[in-house]
């Protein structure tokens, strides 16, 4: 079982750099761990892949505040 | 779940009527109070009533869908359930336990209607109005979409429950970044983090998987 509370951690700080900060950060967080950075990589490309629309607005409305909305993947992967 | 019987049967089927005694919210902080407190009936009995109400919820919006009707969780969620998380004899484990168990019970009842309902149009039932058949282009790629995102779901559950839940409460209870951190004891922050690391991921699982169902329509 993976360490996720890890991985959210490592990947939540390196997704709010810009690209080309993101690799000396991951030097920095991951180490010599290379499962870890090839996990956290992984997702930081499908995190930049998906279409902001992807799982943006609930299926469901909370007191008038959200629409339902589709989940958008497939606009997302037909890029 | 063969627990909806007896008065539930004779409710009406709008939520502003509900057959239940008034105030159930403090019926059930009673449960989440006893439950705490390490009794596991009082868990079963909360589950429960929270289960017919959700069920209820949803299947009135389910049986109006597709005419512009939202699924009205507001009087659920903020007028009954948001109300304990203020409550002080609750502790937080039971609290986020709550919680969580709610957003994957919506996540349920919401897939499997999705599931259903495909089910029954390709196995022919011929139920609806032509027009309404043109519209069923964009529901059916939704149903679509929510039965693989159920998938995906218990894909990630099973690596992470932090993270499923994340989804669960923000997707198909449609609570705010500031509510799930409320109703699970966590900062926004990590609520943040934890909601950006599950689509990732989500989006990672069902893109591979429609990958390998393309891969298949076409060898």
């Amino acid at each position: 079982m993976r360490d996720w509370q890890r991985i959210e951690e490592i990947f939540g700080s390196v997704a709010e750099l810009e690209p080309a900060e993101r690799s000396g950060r991951l030097d920095h967080l991951c180490g010599s761990d290379s499962e870890l950075r090839r996990e956290v990589e992984s997702l930081l490309a499908s995190h930049e892949e998906a279409s902001t629309a992807f799982l943006d607005r609930p299926v469901v409305e909370v007191g008038g505040r959200a629409l339902p909305g589709a989940l958008r993947l497939g606009a997302a992967a037909s890029r | 779940m063969g627990i909806e019987h007896s008065a539930k049967k004779s409710a009406p089927e709008t939520w502003s009527e509900p057959a239940e005694p008034p105030a159930p919210e403090d019926d059930l902080t009673g449960l989440l109070v006893a439950w705490g407190e390490g009794d596991p009936e009082a868990g079963e009995e909360l589950m429960r009533r929270v289960s017919g109400r959700l069920r209820r919820l949803a299947g009135r919006f389910l049986r109006q869908e597709r005419k512009d009707h939202t699924l009205e969780t507001a009087d659920l969620i903020n007028e009954a359930y948001l109300r304990l998380i203020r409550q002080e004899n609750v502790t937080w484990e039971s609290r986020r336990h709550f919680f969580a168990m709610t957003g994957k019970m919506m996540r349920r009842i919401l897939v499997d209607h999705a599931r259903r309902r495909a089910f029954s149009k390709h196995g022919g039932h011929l139920e609806r109005l032509p027009q309404e058949a043109l519209q069923d282009q964009a529901a059916d790629a939704g149903d679509e979409n929510l039965i693989a995102l159920g998938g995906a779901l218990d894909a990630l559950a099973e690596e992470s429950e932090e993270l499923s839940t994340v989804v669960e409460l923000r997707y198909f209870v449609g609570l705010t970044g500031d509510e799930i951190a409320e109703s699970l004891g966590i900062s926004r922050p990590t609520v943040q983090r934890r909601w950006k690391t599950a689509r990732a991921w989500l989006y990672r699982y069902m893109k591979l998987k429609s990958d390998e169902v393309g891969r298949e329509r076409t060898p």
